[in-house]
């Protein structure tokens, strides 16, 4: 069976809060062997693409999963993991 | 995109008096603190501005403030995006409105930025460098 690569983003400005969702999310991915392709998206316009305004924002092949707040390791290997 | 049209406290003054919506995106602790002193004042914190911002007009003048001029440029930024023609950025915030001795109520302690990342409450001792 094919995996299919999860498209992973994530969206701040670069603060503290950005790059702790950031390698949360990147701890998340190797521990659980998801397959995933992450981007950080810093730029302000496409961030405010997905309608997100409160930073840092998870999206998931597309979707905006999270927004405003670092979740905890629990809830981001939910997050990543639960299907469109 | 075009760039945010900023105006000052003195114009935003002016512009309310002649009929512009003020909205205030600072947190509900900050404005709890100090706030604007004028009738009809909008209260959409930044944190949930994404959620709400349908709740502004579209057919009237608007004018984005917070503490230094920061979290409301993104929101002028963001409105913007999603069509707002008539949203303006106050220059400097509150923190100039209360130096210009305009209308206000209680007393504003800080005299920073607010952070826009993430849900403000208790953070705010942030320098407002994070965006």
């Amino acid at each position: 069976m094919q995996t299919i690569m999860k498209q992973v983003k994530i969206l701040g400005t670069g603060c503290a809060k950005c790059r702790q969702l950031a390698d949360a999310v990147k701890a998340v991915i190797a521990s659980e062997g998801i397959e995933a392709e992450v981007e950080k998206v810093e730029d302000i316009q496409k961030i405010m693409a997905y309608n997100v305004l409160s930073t840092p924002a998870l999206v998931v092949d597309g979707e905006v999963r999270s927004k405003g707040r670092v979740p905890g390791l629990d809830e981001l290997k939910d997050l990543l993991i639960r299907k469109s | 995109m075009n760039s945010a049209v900023e105006v000052c406290p003195t114009t935003a003054l002016k512009m309310i008096g002649e009929g512009a919506l003020l909205i205030d995106v600072r947190e509900r602790d900050e404005v709890a603190e100090a706030s604007f002193d004028l009738p009809g004042v909008m209260l959409i914190p930044y944190s949930e501005f994404d959620e709400r911002f349908r709740e502004i007009p579209t057919d009237r003048e608007v004018i984005i403030a917070c503490n230094v001029g920061e979290r409301s440029l993104m929101a002028t930024r963001f409105l913007m995006h999603n069509g707002y023609r008539n949203a303006v950025n106050m220059q400097f915030g509150i923190v100039r409105w209360a130096e210009k001795g305009f209308p206000m109520t209680g007393e504003l302690k800080r005299k920073t930025g607010g952070c826009c990342c993430g849900n403000q409450s208790g953070s705010s001792s942030s320098s407002g460098s994070c965006c």
